[in-house]
């Protein structure tokens, strides 16, 4: 405990809350806990292995959920604040984490906690208040049921200006599967998270405090940080401007062929693109300026507002590329304003834009097949471009009527509901479409995050990667082949890297994402190891870190968010992307056809890469050599473990439903 | 006010006490040299986002990071209040975001004015900011009421008062601004 006491960074203790028995235990984190797992994602995955027994029902009282500060939110370190939030996601059936940004990851530092686990289900409605008095569970009886901005107003009103709040909204009460967690009314984590606080019947946490965090060397981190400020703010990397202009939705510039790898057809015409374009978006709706997250130098969301039309009212922050690509690129929807409209209903009910809008364009998808009839969606006529059956069945997702009960079950889900719809489902575990051959290989199911810029880096990148990787690995192999195998080779650096970004609470904007402007403190191909990562957390920690060390504790997490999938049954057959993806064309890389002949070989190099077996079970070797032979042991002894299945589902009117249309 | 000898109520402002005579010391008022940190002018909420704030907080941490030996945002002497809540369910038509920062009032400060512990008080030399002496403040808060800006607070976990001392003349948060919306100005 006394080494605990000198060590810097982390505030120390880990909040446990039994809702069950209303009860709330502090722990101390370790010396061990905190060196190889960091913070963030790395300790939701430590915690989720110990905790959650394979095969359980995610939206079981004994379930849990975790949300937790990175090493680095809550300092001065700029762009560093941001949550994780980890469960057995009631979507997927597998680990689920989010990373979501806002001002609410701070406020949980100051208050004195890396991190909370919930377990249990409260017998009523609850949200809990952390503040310099304690901790404690209050009755949520007049919160439960408002949208997400009432619950922040109104739990700031009552408790303090400093108050933030993450909740959940009317969709996470009704047991939504594509529900999220909802951070200061505007920021996204995990979709299916916002179930399993549902479950639980949390409706939100609202923390302050002023407790400091011990740091080595305050003065010289301070200098770094306002350092690292100046880099920030000079960097020239392309797109750096246009990036902190528009935030993401400069994605509908750069990228305006991207949706729908997986469908046969892609509904807006290209002409229709330029209503989407980011500069008639800002100035149709962008009132004005930008709010930012927590210490942020980028600023990329905005508040927008809708004056004329059917949606005229609507006001809303942080618009996204991301959750609303789907819904208008993909459904061939160019109103615009619907788009502003959909985005603002998902933050006021806490559903995840992603996979909401993922959902309906799979349903689309149906309905132009004929598997879906007028009959099945209510009389709501599904047809490309329809943005009012698009809000309709947004509401209807959010407070499960009618055909909304089947749409809230996720993208995977759905096709388990829908008569003839399971050989048309996309991507892997239930997630979004496959546009890209690493988002088959990420440990929460399809996706965008893992690994994207080594993948589509320029060769001449990718060979200083490459040069940098071999002196510490040296059997790395020859840098570039052609195919995809050069790539691979260097895949799983990044997402060991991206993997450390989430433990340390940094933005993959700043820290390596599609602004170009990586790694905390240096360039990626400069400083590929981190070992100015390792130097700031020497300089914060006051212990010796060495930036292999810092990437080994990312694949030591990465390994351990595997295994949970293995034990939930994850394998090799899982693991490739649904049959109607086996064959993308990637247009916009011009990488050609990729195929399942393609994608079995892919995984093979994968899994060979590293070290894992055939079947991508991480071998005891592999697991020894990270210091998680507790993990090999578990897996040895248990395996093998009934197949993936998906999440076990509920009878489609088990589920609460109901509530309110919210007006905005 | 109140004469700081005698203790007879005064006039605002007045240089000489009709009571005793006594001149109040130029460390509490201050016409000339007083400096200020203060948001940008010209900046109309609802136009010209580019430079206006962001609610991004960054003043706050290296405020408090500054002063306080770590980032905590409850800390800070600067405070940016987002109201876009209220704005979001349309309980105000402009999205104003709440930024309360010590003035530095020049003359008499209404803080100053309001406190009547000697030596609590004081004007910096160099800046002319208004400086709380936690020694010899009592924690009677009456500048908290006082301020019409709603500038300075008492925090009970540290037991003392917050407010801007312009950091010795070099303010932290107008160098880390990343719209620099802040600036740092000689008001008199």
């Amino acid at each position: 405990m006394q080494q605990s006491n000198k060590r810097g960074g982390w505030a120390g203790k880990i909040l446990k809350i039994d809702l069950t028995a209303g009860k709330v235990v502090e722990e101390p984190v370790t010396d061990e806990l905190a060196y190889s797992f960091l913070g963030g994602r790395g300790f939701d995955a430590k915690f989720l292995w110990d905790m959650v027994r394979p095969g359980i029902d995610p939206l079981a009282p004994e379930a849990v959920l975790t949300l937790g500060a990175g090493l680095l939110t809550g300092t001065v370190y700029p762009e560093c604040g941001r949550v994780n939030v980890g469960c057995l996601s009631p979507l997927t059936g597998i680990y689920g984490f989010g990373n979501s940004g806002g001002w609410w990851p701070t406020r949980l530092k100051a208050a004195g906690y890396d991190h909370i686990i919930i377990t249990g289900r409260s017998p009523k409605p609850v949200y809990v208040l952390i503040n310099d008095d304690g901790v404690e569970i209050k009755d949520a009886g007049d919160i439960w049921g408002k949208t997400t901005t009432e619950t922040e107003k109104i739990l700031r009103d009552k408790h303090g200006r400093d108050v933030r709040v993450a909740g959940i909204g009317p969709a996470g009460e009704n047991l939504v599967r594509t529900a999220t967690t909802i951070v200061d009314a505007s920021y996204s984590a995990h979709g299916g998270s916002g179930a399993v606080w549902g479950s639980k019947n949390l409706k939100a946490i609202a923390v302050t405090g002023t407790k400091k965090i011990h740091i080595h060397d305050p003065q010289t981190f301070y200098d770094l940080a306002k350092q690292e400020i100046k880099r920030i703010r000079e960097c020239t990397r392309q797109g750096e401007a246009e990036y902190k202009k528009y935030g993401t939705l400069i994605l509908y510039k750069w990228l305006p062929k991207y949706v729908g790898h997986g469908a046969d057809k892609r509904y807006l015409p290209p002409e229709e693109m330029d209503h989407l374009q980011p500069e008639n978006l800002f100035e149709k709706y962008c009132v004005g300026y930008h709010a930012a997250c927590s210490n942020c130098q980028e600023n990329c969301t905005y508040l927008w507002e809708v004056n004329v039309g059917p949606y005229a009212g609507t006001r809303t922050g942080a618009l996204r590329f991301g959750s609303t690509d789907y819904m208008t690129m993909g459904m061939g929807n160019a109103n615009t304003s619907s788009m502003v409209k959909f985005h603002s209903l998902c933050n006021q009910y806490g559903l995840c834009g992603k996979m909401a809008a993922t959902a309906l364009y799979f349903a689309l998808e149906l309905y132009e097949r004929g598997i879906l009839t007028k009959e099945d969606t209510d009389g709501i006529e599904i047809k490309a471009g329809d943005h009012e059956a698009i809000i309709e069945l947004t509401h209807m997702i959010a407070l499960r009527q009618g055909f909304g009960k089947i749409l809230g079950e996720g993208p995977g889900n759905m096709a388990r509901f829908i008569k003839d719809a399971y050989p048309y489902r996309h991507g892997v575990y239930g997630r979004i479409y496959t546009a890209l051959l690493p988002f088959i290989t990420s440990t929460r199911g399809t996706d965008h995050l893992g690994c994207l810029e080594t993948f589509t880096a320029t060769p001449e990148t990718r060979n200083k990667l490459h040069e940098n990787l071999v002196k510490i690995y040296p059997d790395l192999g020859p840098p570039m082949e052609p195919g995809i195998q050069g790539k691979t080779r260097l895949m799983f650096w990044e997402e060991h890297h991206k993997t450390v970004l989430d433990c340390m609470g940094r933005c993959f904007i700043a820290g390596g994402g599609i602004s170009g402007c990586p790694s905390i403190g240096y360039e990626l191909d400069e400083d590929p190891m981190g070992e100015g990562q390792a130097r700031l957390l020497t300089i914060l920690t006051g212990r010796e870190f060495t930036g292999a060390e810092i990437l080994k504790a990312g694949e030591r997490i990465f390994n351990l968010e595997r295994a949970f999938n293995v034990r939930q049954g994850a394998g090799r057959e899982s693991d490739m992307a649904a049959p109607a993806d086996q064959n993308i064309q990637f247009d916009w890389l011009a990488l050609g056809k990729v195929d399942g002949n393609i994608m079995r070989q892919y995984l093979d190099q994968y899994y060979e890469t590293r070290g894992w077996d055939k079947d991508g079970v991480p071998t005891r070797a592999k697991l020894e050599e990270l210091g998680l032979g507790y993990v090999a042991d578990e897996l040895e002894a248990n395996r093998p473990y009934p197949p993936y299945q998906g999440p076990p589902l509920w009878p489609i009117d088990k589920y609460p439903s109901g509530g309110e249309r919210t007006k905005w | 006010m109140f004469c700081e000898k005698c203790g007879k109520e005064i006039t605002k402002g007045v240089a000489v006490c009709p009571s005793c005579g006594f001149q109040p010391t130029s460390s509490k008022v201050r016409l000339k040299n007083v400096w200020r940190v203060t948001p940008v002018e010209g900046q109309v909420p609802v136009n010209g986002f580019a430079t206006d704030c962001v609610v991004c907080e960054t003043c706050m941490h290296f405020c408090s990071h500054y002063h306080e030996g770590s980032a905590i945002p409850a800390l800070s002497r600067i405070v940016i209040d987002p109201t876009e809540f209220d704005w979001m369910m349309h309980n105000t038509d402009h999205h104003l975001v709440n930024r309360l920062i010590c003035r530095q009032c020049p003359g008499v400060a209404p803080c100053m004015a309001a406190c009547r512990v000697p030596n609590a008080m004081s004007r910096d030399d160099k800046t002319g900011a208004v400086l709380i002496d936690d020694e010899f403040c009592n924690r009677c808060r009456a500048c908290e009421r006082a301020c019409p800006y709603q500038a300075l607070w008492f925090s009970e976990s540290r037991d003392r008062m917050f407010k801007c001392d312009l950091c010795g003349g070099d303010p932290q948060c107008v160098q880390v601004c990343p719209v620099s919306c802040l600036k740092y100005e000689k008001i008199a």
